[in-house]
């Protein structure tokens, strides 16, 4: 029913994305050169748009990489694999994956790692606020059923894995610094969370990284300890004082609250 | 229907509002200057949570507000996005706003959207597809929409409808109402060499609910709908027989690149209310 | 094992005792832009003001880009970077 307005629409998105206006050129006014410049302001906007919206969830990469460098890498990402989303905050996902495997980045191997970084701290600002932890429930869970808690995390929080210092670089380039690390060697695990409307990121030792992703992948709280020789009271008040961790479950029904019931 | 969170509130025809973007955000927490509504971008307020959706909140206690949503698509030959619009559906539900409004355009083509309001041509193909995709996301909101005339920089031969009358049949046909850009209607006429007046004259009065100000750049390819710079006088001049013509209608000064200081764009709408208010006096004055 | 709930026993006690008198505190993690914070995420732009300006984006948007071969070189902080970071002594998986 609306064919000939299919095929106009894919003849546009050529122009605009592929800078081909060949095929859409017979349908527009005016027509000849001043047509196909009036169509490269389209191409120009979309590519703007596209490029501004992975810049503004990117900042760190690209104040490392200058702006020039980032609009080619990003305009480039963004030609070849457009949002899915018509909300741009959500376009970017794959730019870090893309950043992996771009040749002139190949100097760089811990770009990569930064961008998925800067895109955790993005991701952050838009998650939802969950539920936040019921300490009161907590403290009615039996002791027989502790080891069994299974915490679940506030919508915001992710881990970063890298083989390099990411927590380092990233701090170094917010806007208050010179961007000069002040570590240069480290294999970074970076916690992301938000935390009274800021983003937050800190780098866990690698007990507590591996207890939290235990802990992500639905283990229990006795399970993802491990061995018994590290600070887990410290580092469990940590995650509850900051708003990390969100509701827990456990096998075991809790009591009834004394107030309610 | 849930309780109402916010207080009811409804632009005064007879005060213009402003868009309401981020790097303003503590300037009119802190000052509340005294504009009748802020309209945001829906879409960045398509968060789960966090903070852009915490301080619309915020100024939503304080004053109306409309969303105007960029990438709903409503020219798509592929059919609305469904999550796009159950977003739209829960940010309504969230902030209650005065108005809801989205662009006679396409962004979006085989599940890609391309992030900017592209033309369309005025056809009765095009008024089907468009009109479609109103009763959707009027049928989905549970509510009227505002639909609004869009800056283009090409037209298209297949054309057969003024654009003028395209955007009155799509009020007509689907009861939503329009969003009159004046600034839109005055880049097109002179991009393509049409009149300005003769678009603005082929809208029903009564269905306009809102009306856009801004101001373009002038480049050497024509005039780009920039919204970065102040409003033009030849605008100002259309605006003015416009609202002599429909009477006060909710309106709104729009200003996306090269952000100027707060008061800079309060003082601009400031312009727009005394020419609201020259109207209601006349109104008055007549009756 | 003994020692490991213990442990767990004393970790839920400290979780529980910060629990009391602030139970409310994290309800709202998303909600108190107030004053003038500048911090990463409390006013952060959202990505579609330019799209509907977009035409805005236009005009600001450089002629058309012939892919230069000094935009595939970072520069930047990147400059300073790329020589002193250490690669981990030994590559994981």
């Amino acid at each position: 029913m609306s064919a000939a307005l299919r095929a106009l629409q894919e003849s546009f998105a050529r122009a605009v994305l592929g800078g081909d206006p060949e095929a859409i050129a017979s349908s527009i006014e005016p027509g000849g050169d001043e047509g196909v410049r009036r169509l490269a302001i389209y191409g120009r906007a979309v590519t703007a748009n596209l490029v501004g919206a992975l810049r503004g969830a990117h900042p760190v990469v690209v104040r490392l990489v200058g702006d020039a460098y980032f609009h080619e890498a990003a305009s480039r990402f963004a030609r070849a694999d457009p949002p899915q989303s018509g909300d741009l905050n959500r376009f970017g996902d794959g730019f870090a994956a893309f950043l992996e495997h771009y040749p002139p980045a190949a100097s760089m191997p811990w770009l990569a790692d930064v961008a998925r970084l800067d895109w955790a701290c993005h991701e952050a600002t838009m998650a939802g606020d969950g539920e936040p932890l019921d300490f009161d429930a907590l403290a009615r869970v039996p002791p027989e059923a502790q080891g069994d808690l299974r915490f679940a995390f506030r919508p915001s929080v992710s881990v970063v894995r890298s083989s390099w210092p990411i927590l380092a670089i990233w701090e170094a380039n917010q806007s208050d610094r010179d961007g000069t690390p002040d570590r240069v060697e480290g294999e970074d695990t970076v916690l992301v969370w938000r935390e009274t409307g800021r983003v937050r990121a800190v780098a866990l030792a690698p007990r507590e990284a591996a207890f939290v992703e235990a802990l992500a992948a639905g283990r229990g709280l006795e399970e993802a300890t491990g061995e018994p020789d590290w600070d887990l009271p410290a580092f469990l008040e940590q995650l509850a004082s900051h708003g990390v961790l969100a509701a827990f479950r456990t096998e075991i029904p809790v009591g009834p609250s004394p107030i309610s019931a | 229907m849930g309780a109402a969170r916010f207080p009811l509130r409804a632009p005064d025809p007879r005060q213009a509002g402003i868009g309401l973007r981020t790097p303003h955000f503590a300037a009119l927490a802190g000052s509340r200057p005294a504009v009748s509504f802020l309209e945001v971008h829906s879409e960045n307020y398509f968060a789960d949570g966090g903070p852009a959706l915490a301080w619309l909140e915020r100024f939503r206690a304080d004053y109306a507000v409309s969303l105007h949503g960029v990438a709903l698509s409503l020219g798509s030959v592929d059919g609305l996005d469904p999550v796009h619009l159950d977003r739209l559906a829960r940010l309504v539900s969230r902030i209650e706003p005065a108005l809801v409004s989205e662009h006679l355009c396409w962004s979006r083509l085989g599940g890609r959207n391309l992030g900017e309001l592209l033309p369309l041509p005025y056809s009765e193909e095009s008024l089907g597809v468009v009109c479609a995709r109103v009763d959707e996301a009027q049928e989905r909101l549970g509510r009227r929409i505002l639909v609004e005339n869009v800056s283009a920089y090409v037209r298209f031969r297949e054309s057969t409808i003024p654009e003028g009358e395209f955007v009155a049949q799509v009020a007509r046909r689907t009861g939503c109402g329009v969003l009159l850009d004046v600034n839109n209607a005055y880049v097109n006429a002179e991009n393509h060499g049409t009149d300005a007046r003769a678009f603005l004259a082929a809208i029903e009065p009564a269905s306009v609910g809102e009306i856009h100000l801004a101001g373009p750049e002038r480049t050497g390819d024509g005039l780009v709908d920039s919204h970065g710079a102040r409003v033009l006088p030849d605008v100002w001049a259309l605006y003015e027989e416009t609202i002599a013509r429909l009477g006060p209608v909710p309106t709104l000064v729009e200003w996306d690149t090269n952000i100027p200081p707060l008061e800079v764009l309060v003082a601009e709408a400031d312009k727009a209310t005394a020419v609201l208010r020259r109207a209601g006096d006349r109104a008055r004055g007549a009756a | 094992m003994n020692s490991k709930r213990n442990l767990i026993r004393s970790a839920l006690a400290g979780v529980i005792a910060l629990g009391v008198g602030s139970a409310a505190a994290q309800a709202h993690d998303g909600a108190a832009p107030a004053g003038k914070e500048k911090c990463y995420g409390i006013a952060k732009k959202g990505q579609n003001d330019c799209g509907t300006a977009t035409h805005a984006c236009a005009g600001l948007a450089k002629r058309d880009n012939q892919p230069d071969e000094w935009k595939l070189v970072a520069k930047g902080t990147c400059e300073k970077l790329g020589g002193k970071l250490k690669a981990p002594a030994a590559p994981k998986k």
